[in-house]
């Protein structure tokens, strides 16, 4: 008997495994779906560093009097003698930190209308014994030859063993700069990012990721839970990062407590402007804070995140969290906007952004999409950006692609712009300069930056899309998401996932993209067709060149006098190919990649020739450039 | 015959009355009507279209250059998604800045040259040959040129009164958003400064509305600038609805064919050969409809100046 119904739970487990493996099988082949199940993501991540916070904001001073404990495990395989504390806040406290040094074009270069910092009060090592020892004496604020202040060193007293946890008490008073690079007030408007010391991630091989706040790097730290209560002016209405968990209104203050755990940041905001519009979106709680006259604009942000949080929870992994908070700030707050921290995404633009124009779409599909490259898949941004902001930046044009379709950027007057296009002109402007993955204080300037980083990282991986389909890269970038979930991966795992689901060679092109400044210019150099010396055939030959570093397959698409068109195909390798053919008509032209497959393409001018001279002719052109002027004189002119 | 016509009587100016000019005599008040002179109406269409190819010319060259040779012509700029176009902007940025500045050149001489054809028009409305006759192409064209400095002297007052009364629109926005800000909130307070911006405009579109009695008057009554400034305004004081009617459906109704053929542009797509062909048909329509309704307001304010 026992062994009848041993052997019946044998079949019903053989059968369900290969009932599952069928299923997976469906769901790769089809679109857009990746191979891995909602039972297969890891539900939490490995609880490194908790904080326990109170925040009261002076909402005249816009100061903020933090107190609390951290309690940070040592999840590396060495004892530490020493932990590493990142002072965001000081970056804006005078003109000698290494932000406001490196002003290199982009987000925080202007001058600082008002300057911020943090000062911890106390710190302290909590002792077994109930007694604490004093850190603070012994915390290194400044390094030799560097007046920055953003990233401190704390001796502590005794070893901290593998897996041992410590606890620090400590009080903190922040003074907000006026809004900049994320972070401030303007009036009453508060925004609160990067407000508390927070202990820096430690390596599993016992080294500390820290480095200053630089002007062009964002943030890296380990998982863990927030418990933070918010005490703030009775007639503000707050924003945090998690969930309500307590609220209650006394002697004129609002007090909300807000936990959130498998989270490596908490930010807040804070103003007695915001309107508030909610609704639940695959089964999230969503938040929309927005000033007073911005409702089409909130309703704007709030559609987005109806596309959005399920398109990219079911590319790259359920959105985990109860809660997701939007806050739209005011223009001219807008320093804040487009921003992510864990479970609050910060939008942009003016209340009278045109419908045509996405702007605000745009801000809140990237954003939201930081949930996962960011928040989820937890990537060091200082040390590679791109891994953070080019794959979402990508993600981004992915979403919008599929929502908006071609005219996912603006989409006013019949003229149809999509992001992705302006990725790769963008990408394209900077892609022989300097490599896209290296760290983000060694581009040159903000504007290399944003071209490499976002969009070049982006264009790249859309010629992959365009060119390998998009369910495979919708696996790769699913896969890489879903196994590093609340993981610190880096470039070499991002790639090898590529490898896995795409092959070495493509992986090796992506590599080369990305390290290595790689690029790519297929161009028509010659057409020919003439009739044959024997027959009423032509002879017909298209020389196609492939310059640059990257290989690629591409089409070439032959347009012959009758207006008949035929497609071949290169698979790229080679620095040429000659495409010769006879045909009973003639030859008239041949355009290499007519699709637009390889958005990162060089120059896209040179991708055509005809047999006859065209006599240079644009007449669309002339036609719709005449119509534009003619209305434009009647305009201006008499 | 021209010599004549340019001999131009200003002894009763301030009068308000019709004045000969030379073989020609003043036509009929009633019977100054846009619909009696499609020739003069395309003329000036023509006018405008010969120098809106002139100012595309450089751009288009410049696309001609890269995608002369493209099979497809130069129906990639317009895919949809825009790949091909904002590379073409990427890789011809110099050469779109040397072209917008042929462009500009070319508009700013468009703008001065187009006093003539519209003088031209408004001769041709305002007055006939001594038989009663339309008067022709040379006549309508010498009396312009007689009205010339007048009408130069309009345009460069008006210049100066548009941009006086746009800047108030501007400031009254600017103070009012500023000082409204802390009670009404940003948003808010942008919308009042929009509004009452707005509101601030409307002197600028009766200055418009003034400034084509004045040209009115000039070609009328054969007035100088100052005198025709003073009949213009005396002529908008004395019928302000009126005349702000007749002025507003016209350039409403200017408005219109601009959007119905946007939306059939849009489904014309880039496409070439007849789509094409069809497409600047239809442009062009909207273009003489839009001169067609012009000249209507001008034959209007003709019959106002003569009235006054």
């Amino acid at each position: 008997m026992m062994a009848k119904v041993r052997m019946r739970r044998w079949i019903l487990a053989i059968g369900a495994a290969c009932f599952g493996i069928t299923n997976a099988r469906a769901d790769r082949e089809r679109p857009g779906h990746v191979d891995a199940t909602a039972d297969d993501l890891r539900q939490h991540a490995i609880d490194v560093v908790d904080y326990t916070l109170t925040a009261s904001l002076d909402a005249a001073t816009h100061a903020v009097h933090g107190s609390g404990t951290i309690r940070w495990r040592n999840t590396s395989a060495r004892p530490v003698r020493e932990l590493w504390l990142h002072l965001y806040l000081n970056a804006f406290k005078d003109e000698r930190s290494d932000f406001l040094r490196e002003r290199v074009g982009g987000r925080g270069s202007a001058a600082p209308e008002g300057y911020g910092q943090i000062d911890v009060r106390s710190l302290a090592l909590r002792a077994p014994d109930g007694g604490s020892d004093d850190l603070l004496p012994t915390m290194e604020v400044k390094r030799a030859g560097s007046d920055d202040e953003t990233d401190a060193r704390v001796a502590l007293p005794r070893d901290v063993r593998p897996d041992e946890s410590i606890t620090l008490e400590m009080t903190f008073d922040d003074k907000l700069p006026i809004v900049v690079e994320r972070t401030g007030y303007r009036g009453s408007f508060h925004m609160v990012g990067q407000w508390f010391p927070k202990v820096a991630r430690l390596e599993p091989d016992g080294t500390w990721a820290h480095f200053p706040f630089h002007h062009l790097s964002e943030f890296y730290a380990d998982f863990g839970t927030y418990d933070v209560t918010l005490d703030v002016p009775e007639a503000f209405t707050i924003g945090a990062t998690g969930p309500v968990v307590e609220t209650h209104v006394a002697q004129g203050r609002r007090v909300e407590r807000h936990v959130q755990g498998d989270v490596h940041d908490f930010a807040w905001t804070a103003w007695d402007q915001w309107q508030t519009r909610r609704d639940a979106v695959d089964g999230v709680a969503v938040t929309v804070l927005y000033p007073p006259g911005f409702g089409a604009v909130a309703e704007r942000d709030l559609d987005a995140v109806r596309f959005a949080l399920p398109d990219d929870s079911a590319r790259y992994g359920r959105y985990p969290y109860a809660t997701l908070t939007v806050v739209h700030p005011p223009q001219e707050a807008a320093e804040a906007g487009g921003m992510e921290y864990p479970t609050l995404i910060t939008g942009d633009g003016p209340w009278l952004t045109p419908r045509g124009v996405l702007e605000p779409e745009i801000v809140v599909v990237h954003e939201l999409g930081h949930q996962w490259f960011y928040g989820l898949v937890a990537t060091n941004e200082a040390s590679w950006p791109f891994l953070d902001e080019g794959v979402n930046q990508f993600a981004e044009g992915d979403t919008m692609a599929r929502w908006r379709g071609a005219g996912s950027a603006i989409d006013l007057l019949g003229v149809r712009v999509s992001d992705s296009a302006v990725q790769a002109v963008g990408g394209n402007l900077a892609a022989r300069d300097e490599p896209v993955a290296k760290a983000a204080d060694t581009f040159s300037t903000g504007a290399n930056y944003g071209r490499l980083v976002y969009a070049r990282t982006a264009s790249v991986l859309e010629t992959l899309r365009r060119v390998y389909g998009d369910d495979a890269i919708a696996r790769a970038l699913g896969r890489y998401a879903r196994r590093f979930r609340f993981e610190h991966p880096g470039p070499d795992q991002f790639i090898a996932v590529f490898d896995e689901v795409l092959g070495p060679g493509v992986a090796a092109t992506l590599r080369a993209a990305l390290f290595d400044k790689g690029w790519i210019d297929f161009a028509v150099e010659r057409v020919r067709s003439e009739r044959a010396t024997h027959g009423s055939e032509y002879e017909s030959s298209v020389l196609v060149r492939r310059r640059g570093t990257l290989v690629f397959p591409v089409d070439l698409e032959l347009v012959f006098a009758d207006g008949r068109r035929r497609r071949e195909s290169w698979d790229g390798t080679g620095d040429w190919k000659l495409f010769e053919s006879m045909d009973p008509v003639a030859l008239a032209g041949a355009v290499v990649d007519p699709d637009e497959r390889i958005v990162i393409d060089a120059s896209i001018e040179n991708n055509h020739a005809s047999t006859a001279d065209g006599g240079g002719r644009a007449r669309r052109t002339l036609e719709r450039l005449t119509y534009l002027f003619e209305l434009a004189l009647q305009t201006v002119s008499p | 015959m021209i010599e004549g016509i340019l001999t131009i009587d200003h002894a009763d100016e301030a009068a308000g009355v019709p004045r000969a000019l030379g073989y020609l005599v003043p036509r009929q008040n009633a019977k100054i009507r846009a619909r009696l002179h499609p020739t003069a109406i395309a003329g000036v269409w023509a006018w405008q279209t010969a120098f809106a190819l002139l100012a595309a010319y450089p751009s288009a060259a410049l696309v001609g250059a890269a995608y002369g040779n493209d099979p497809r012509g130069d129906a990639p700029l317009g895919a949809s998604g825009a790949l091909a176009l904002l590379d073409f902007l990427r890789t011809n940025v110099h050469g779109v800045g040397a072209a917008a500045a042929g462009t500009a050149l070319v508009t700013i001489a468009a703008v001065l040259a187009g006093l003539l054809p519209l003088a031209a028009l408004m001769t041709t409305m305002a007055h006939a040959t001594h038989g009663g006759h339309r008067i022709g192409a040379s006549r309508a064209i010498g009396g312009a040129v007689g009205s010339g400095r007048a009408l130069a002297g309009l345009l460069v007052s008006v210049g100066g009164a548009e941009a006086l009364a746009v800047g108030a629109a501007v400031v009254l926005g600017g103070v009012a958003e500023s000082s409204a800000h802390a009670w009404l909130g940003e948003a808010h307070a942008q919308m009042l400064a929009v509004a009452i911006g707005a509101v601030a405009l409307v002197p600028a579109c009766a200055i418009g509305v003034v400034h084509d009695l004045a040209r009115a008057a000039v070609v009328r009554l054969q007035l100088g600038t100052l005198a025709a400034w003073i009949a213009g305004y005396r002529s908008f004081r004395a019928a302000p609805i009126d005349l702000a009617w007749s002025w507003g459906w016209r350039a409403l109704a200017s408005l219109a064919p601009v959007g119905v053929v946007a939306l059939l542009a849009d489904r014309l797509s880039w496409r070439g050969g007849w789509a094409l062909l069809a497409l600047a048909l239809l442009h062009q329509a909207v273009v003489l409809i839009r001169v067609a309704l012009r000249s209507s307001w001008l034959a209007k304010a003709l019959r106002t100046v003569d009235l006054s």
